[in-house]
């Protein structure tokens, strides 16, 4: 009985079940948020790509507005008399020395009015007149610009200008007077940092202007992002990056004759803040999934372990059964098939419990039966060994020494037969847990003293060394003193059964700590761990039963095999308990421990401590 | 450029009685469409009635305002003759009237807005520079024009209106017609450069041999 463990599942079931359904749950949703997210950002990448072609768009819409905003200008200021006045003046009068001087004031005065940095004037030839703007070309014929060239046949156009580095956006529109062309007016705003700022503001992009291959014009925008803007010529939208924030660029080419150099734009719209928002809702659909996936697994153990309750009730009471204990109750009401497995536990459980009940009632019948069978012999037994000694003596009448033999022989299967019946009686009493113990404070030395004296006896006929080991100063137990000497007695006599001749037996009695150790070693055939167990029981194998030897001390000589069921009774009965160390062929040791009463063991150490010293 | 000379008659001379030795230059000049469209690119103004507040003229072109061009004399022989009264250059309808008009050195021309709106006057030319400001109905400006020239005037309100003043040096001077045609008289005897200006085509000269009476004839054709 007391090498069994408890068997315990490794996993439990509602844990396993909930795993189970929930894993799968948490897989498809997994899944799920993946999709999503991929989704969410395929869907903002063509959002944010047709927003940016609607903003190039805008961005285009704007920049033909401010095209036509200054062809407007132009268109007025070229009507003016006060302007136009002087190119009606006849070839030979613009030599005279005030003419260009005039010009030139004329010109700054309607510069400063129109607000346009760039305010040229030719003559109908492209030839420049007066320069009131800041770009200041070497060249002064500019017949060969494209736009000039146009409003020389007579109609306005609107382009860009690059000069010295820097970009306009121009308006020329030719001068008539009295349906004669007499020039051209060219007007430009510079495309600048402000341009952009206001750009953006339209288009709700970043603006950058690509100069000459030059990002220099743009909105707050890194320079290592700028630059890889430069070299990027693709058309379309591209993805850039400046190492911490995505954009989207869309390049594209100002529409109009372009004088001088060359003028770009890009749009850039940063993926990062348009994706912000769908961010958020993944990582919160993320979170909410987390969050479901706890519930969801709480409430499927919940669940689980209330549906899965009652098998664990069962395997409880099965567990219990197993200890003897046929009450723990199944607690078991569902109506499904848990409800019927616990109802046909339960009625296994009965029959179980009315088998063995009725093994038990068997059992004690039979020990009811020694008992009373081997009291009933001892009394007739008593009867022969008496007149087998009165008449061995020769007091009913004179005996031959054959005759004495006889009687001897007599008395001492009589006392055999004694012994056998007394060892019923005590095994039936045992069995009931009736061993009649009364515990009074005794001196074990003196009795395993007395037990190894008698066992010297023994041991002598088979030429076996029996040495003593008493340790001084032992404490006295309370035991029943009859008793505890015959179960060291038993195991004294063993270790002469099963020792051969000239072996050795030690016989000893010690304190260790709480208990009084009383130990009987031998260098006997030893026995093997398997049977350590098996040697107790009161089991005989019919193969050893030699009756004639029962009782006896030869070597190997087997009798019922009570002796140690015997003696472990006796030692249980004391709450004490036998031990067995053995190895095959080498010997065993047989350790009664006899627990000491509690006031015992308190002074026990200073016992250990003299021993010590 | 052809210039034929013809012998002139002798009396109209002497029907101007100026000099006892004068004669008369007769000429005709080829206009091109060009030469008699440079009034065709104003454009009609449906308020000039309103405009001007005489509705009489309607604002049909002034019957009398009809010179296409002016020709005189270069030189400035006949210098001592007194410079004749004010010339008067209205402004009325959103034009000014006359179109063309010839001034004599040191004579003194005024200004006159004759609209029931502002006018301003002005002229970048290099002979007469100026600048009259804008004023009201009614009120009028004088200005004497002393260098010989073309004086090309603008009025900064209305980017139409447009007039040219032809400053001479003497009064032998004459406009040209619709046809071409012009006519000085009280020439001296002698050979003379007399110039034929154009608003399209500014100034062309042509010599002329002008006999002590009668009269000589000058044509200047078309390019």
């Amino acid at each position: 009985m007391s090498g069994r463990a408890r068997i315990a599942p490794r996993i439990s079931l509602p844990v396993k079940i909930a795993a189970l359904t929930s894993l799968p749950i948490l897989g498809v949703m997994v899944a799920a948020l993946f999709v999503v997210n991929r989704r969410l950002a395929d869907e903002v990448n063509l959002t944010v790509a047709a927003d940016l072609s609607r903003a190039a768009l805008a961005f285009e819409n704007q920049m033909a507005r401010e095209g036509e905003n200054l062809e407007r200008v132009g268109v007025v200021v070229a009507r003016d008399p006060k302007f136009f006045a002087l190119l009606t003046l006849p070839r030979g009068d613009r030599k005279d020395a005030d003419f260009h001087g005039t010009l030139q004031g004329v010109a700054q005065d309607f510069q400063r009015d129109a607000e346009t940095p760039v305010f040229d004037v030719t003559d109908e030839h492209g030839v420049v007149l007066a320069r009131a703007g800041k770009p200041d070309s070497s060249s002064d014929v500019r017949s060969h610009w494209p736009l000039i060239e146009r409003a020389i046949h007579g109609s306005a156009g609107r382009g860009y200008l690059v000069e010295e580095g820097r970009a306009y956006r121009v308006a020329v529109v030719p001068i008539f007077v009295d349906g004669s062309l007499v020039g051209t007016l060219t007007l430009g705003r510079p495309i600048d940092s402000a341009l952009a700022e206001r750009l953006k503001a339209t288009t709700r992009s970043e603006v950058v202007f690509i100069v000459n291959g030059r990002t220099s014009i743009r909105t707050a925008l890194g320079d290592g992002l700028a630059a890889r803007l430069a070299s990027t010529h693709s058309s379309g939208a591209t993805r850039v990056s400046d190492g911490e924030e995505r954009f989207l660029a869309l390049s594209g080419h100002l529409e109009g004759p372009t004088s001088g150099g060359t003028v770009g734009f890009v749009l850039l719209r940063s993926l990062d803040q348009e994706t912000a928002v769908l961010g958020r809702i993944g990582r919160d659909l993320t979170a909410a999934g987390a969050a479901l996936i706890v519930v969801a697994l709480l409430v499927g153990i919940l669940v689980s372990s209330g549906i899965t309750r009652p098998v664990r009730r069962i395997v409880e009471a099965a567990s219990e059964m197993r200890d003897g204990n046929y009450d723990f109750p199944l607690d078991v009401r569902s109506n499904d098939e848990m409800g019927t497995l616990a109802a046909h536990f339960e009625a296994m459980r009965a029959a179980q419990r009315h088998e063995i009940e009725r093994l038990e009632e068997i059992d004690r019948m039979k020990s009811d039966f020694i008992a009373i069978a081997s009291h009933e012999i001892l009394t007739p037994v008593t009867t022969i060994r008496a007149y087998a000694d009165i008449m061995g003596e020769g007091t009913m009448g004179a005996v031959s020494d054959a005759q004495r033999e006889g009687f001897r022989a007599i008395r001492g299967s009589a006392e055999a037969l004694s012994r056998i019946a007394r060892d019923l009686t005590n095994m039936s009493l045992i069995d009931r847990k009736r061993l009649p113990v009364d515990l009074k404070t005794a001196d074990v030395g003196a009795i395993v003293e007395e037990v190894a004296v008698h066992t010297v006896a023994l041991a002598a006929e088979r030429r076996q060394m029996v040495s003593l080991a008493i340790e001084p100063e032992l404490a006295h137990p309370r035991i029943d003193a009859e008793y505890m000497k015959k179960a060291i007695t038993n195991l004294a006599l063993n270790a002469v059964r099963f020792t051969r001749d000239g072996g050795s037996i030690e016989i000893g009695a010690r304190r260790t700590g709480v208990a009084i150790e009383v130990y009987v070693c031998d260098t006997g055939i030893g026995i093997s761990k398997e049977n350590f167990e098996k040697i107790f029981a009161r089991i005989v194998e019919l193969k050893d039963v030699n009756l004639h030897s029962s009782g006896t001390t030869e070597f190997n000589s087997s009798g019922l095999g009570l002796g140690l069921s015997i003696a472990r009774g006796i030692v249980e009965a004391h709450e004490g308990k036998i031990r067995v160390e053995s190895e095959v062929g080498r010997g065993s040791t047989f350790t009664i421990v006899i627990p000491l009463p509690a006031s015992e063991s308190a002074d026990s150490g200073d016992a250990s401590l003299r021993l010590a010293s | 450029m052809r210039i034929g000379l013809t012998a002139g008659g002798l009396f109209l001379g002497l029907l101007l009685g100026t000099t006892a030795a004068a004669g008369t230059v007769e000429g005709r000049v080829t206009l091109s469409p060009t030469d008699l469209s440079f009034r065709g690119g104003m454009k009609s103004n449906a308020y000039v009635g309103q405009l001007s507040g005489s509705a009489g003229h309607s604002g049909s072109m002034v019957p009398s305002d009809t010179t296409y061009g002016v020709a005189y004399l270069a030189d400035s022989s006949a210098q001592g003759s007194p410079a004749p009264d004010p010339i008067l250059l209205d402004q009325r309808g959103q034009r000014f009237i006359p179109r063309i008009l010839a001034v004599v050195v040191g004579q003194v021309v005024e200004f006159r807005n004759s609209d029931n709106v502002f006018h301003n006057v002005f002229s970048y030319s290099p002979p007469k520079r100026f600048d009259l400001g804008r004023y009201p109905r009614g009120k009028s400006k004088r200005l004497t024009f002393q260098k010989p020239g073309l004086v090309q005037v603008f009025c900064d309100i209305h980017s139409d209106m447009r007039a040219d003043i032809v400053v001479v040096p003497s009064g032998r001077f004459s406009y040209v017609d619709a046809q071409g045609h012009f006519r000085i008289d009280g020439v001296p005897s002698g050979k003379h450069s007399i110039v034929v200006w154009l608003p399209r085509r500014g100034e062309r000269r042509i010599e002329a041999d002008v006999p002590g009476s009668g009269i000589a004839t000058v044509e200047l054709s078309a390019e």
